[in-house]
């Protein structure tokens, strides 16, 4: 499971699970995050500041003044030879949609280059079982995989200034949403309702690591009744 | 009694700061936090605080008034500035503590020779942490107020604590060899050309004015890489120095993205951290190969050199 275990700098350790980005090789990776944190929590061990996950590696950050390198590998130790328990029970999340050709701004150029009709480029994002593989980029924002080869796509040439929060979003086998408004380069195919991070939450991000995503199709009322429900009634 | 203070010209980019956030990078938010830790604690020592926080500021920073009551302060940094007592107008001394009083303003002019310089107040600030954290990151939004920078008259409330006793240093922190950087191998390093990774170690390489907390982009001998430009993205740390394929390394730095996809050639030594992120733009660094053991040797003589200047602390 654990190809390799080396030393980042004098305050982190890099736990490398492959070269892929694979399901398979990912459930390794946050199976190894999972466990990590509850030998922490149930141990008291002080000192780990941030262990994230990525596609096929972990790091582990601590605080040189409090533990050490030393004292990490036994750690990685304990969980090194655990039978790897792949989480057969995930966090399923159904994530709202709508795909109406003012929120997903890209479906007719996509169209073109999968050579797709754009109701069945919707077909097969909402056929499609996601997989969180990291979150990255921004706060709550979510990597997930895979689409079908037949929606793959490049990133724009120039990337947009301003894409709005809610944004659903391809590029390649990944499939993401836009938490925030921020400049980007991958399609956007729709517009969800939901709030995907909250920093007044105690679990502020929505989606996490590991879990697995469904989109649902909403109708344009039904998206702005959620909508409203989330971004409006705040204050 | 609280203290009221207002900001009547709030500086190019003032933050308020603590020691940052742990536990959410897997979520998307790095540690973040002061820039320059050390300078942040000296200064809330000298304020008699427990729970460390401060004003950071960049360049040129802000300009204070007390609206009510009185408070102590200290600047810590290499930092120009006056202060407005009872109506008069004085040179400030950096690393003491000042009595403040209604009316009497901070003026702070500028950091010399370095980037960051830090203002605390003695007392708490009346403000609700975000993630057990007082830490703003204005790109990120995160912290009290959505993270945001501190604005032209915006005003804060603080609990004010003793404050009849003014202190000063016996040693304050020095900078030598500032530009001489020591780094540890990155997790990437086999990926770039010998005669390149010498060039790295034995040229200077110049600070870009396109820098920021985020991250200080490096100008010098291009770096070639013989296996790929691009990687799986991987957790980035605080000092990760990445070569994208234009051959130009990136340091990554307190405000850091959470996860990167270039190679990393190197990451900086932690004893070196903080010297590193107070070079202004156009410094040149030099750069020098350690192993583990001498990073966690020179981390621990740092920490150590940090605790003896707070000790020699006294009244004046």
């Amino acid at each position: 499971m654990i190809k390799n275990v080396f030393e980042y700098g004098d305050q982190a350790i890099l736990i490398d699970f492959g070269d892929e980005i694979k399901k398979e090789i990912n459930q390794n990776v946050i199976f190894v995050f999972k466990k990590l944190k509850q030998i922490i929590s149930e141990n008291n061990i002080v000192g780990i500041e941030n262990i994230t996950p990525s596609y096929n590696k972990l790091a582990i950050q601590f605080d040189l003044s409090k533990t050490d390198t030393t004292n990490i590998f036994k750690l990685i130790d304990q969980v090194k030879n655990e039978k790897v328990e792949i989480n057969f029970n995930p966090n399923k999340i159904e994530i709202p949609i709508n795909y109406d050709l003012d929120f997903g701004i890209d479906l007719e150029r996509l169209s073109k280059i999968t050579k797709l009709e754009t109701n069945e480029i919707i077909e097969s994002h909402l056929r499609t079982n996601f997989y969180v593989y990291m979150l990255g980029f921004m706060p709550g924002f979510p990597y997930m995989g895979d689409l079908d080869p037949k929606l793959y796509s490049k990133r724009l040439e120039t990337p947009r200034v301003e894409i709005a929060e809610g944004s659903v979003i391809i590029v390649e086998q990944f499939c993401a949403i836009y938490p925030y408004k921020s400049p980007g380069g991958w399609n956007i195919i729709g517009k969800t309702p939901l709030k995907l991070f909250n920093q007044s939450q105690k679990n502020p991000s929505l989606i996490n690591p590991g879990d697995e995503i469904v989109f649902k199709n909403i109708s344009k009322a039904e998206f702005q009744k959620i909508w409203k429900k989330n971004y409006e009634n705040q204050n | 009694m609280k203290t009221k203070i207002k900001f009547i010209n709030p500086g190019i980019l003032t933050t308020l700061q603590d020691y940052g956030r742990v536990s959410l990078q897997d979520i998307g938010i790095s540690k973040g936090g002061a820039a320059n830790p050390s300078l942040m604690e000296i200064g809330n020592a000298l304020v008699e605080n427990k729970d460390v926080w401060s004003f950071e500021f960049i360049l040129s920073g802000p300009t204070i008034e007390i609206l009510s009551s009185s408070t102590s302060i200290s600047i810590t940094g290499n930092v120009d500035f006056h202060l407005i007592r009872s109506g008069k107008k004085e040179i400030g001394s950096c690393y003491r503590t000042y009595i403040l009083k209604e009316k009497d303003q901070i003026i702070i002019n500028r950091t010399i020779d370095s980037v960051y310089g830090y203002i605390s107040f003695s007392g708490n600030i009346d403000l609700d942490k975000v993630f057990e954290s007082l830490s703003c990151n204005p790109r990120s939004k995160i912290g009290p107020r959505d993270g945001q920078k501190i604005r032209e008259n915006e005003i804060f409330e603080m609990s004010s604590s003793m404050t009849d006793q003014e202190f000063k240093l016996d040693r304050i922190p020095e900078n030598k060899n500032k530009n001489k950087v020591r780094l540890l191998e990155g997790p990437q390093f086999h990926f770039f050309e010998n005669k390149s990774v010498k060039r790295f170690f034995n040229t200077p390489y110049e600070i870009t004015t396109t820098s920021d907390k985020m991250g200080m982009r490096l100008m010098g001998c291009k770096i070639e890489n013989q296996l790929t430009a691009n990687i799986k993205s991987e957790a980035i740390i605080k000092g990760a120095i990445q070569v994208p394929a234009d051959g130009q390394p990136i340091i990554l730095l307190t405000d850091h993205q959470t996860i990167g996809g270039y190679p990393k050639i190197a990451v900086v030594a932690s004893a070196d951290f903080e010297n590193l992120i107070q070079l202004p733009p156009k410094s040149k660094i030099e750069f020098k190969k350690i192993n583990l053991r001498e990073a966690k040797i020179s981390y621990m003589l740092k920490q150590e050199t940090i605790k003896n200047i707070i000790k020699s602390k006294v009244k004046i």
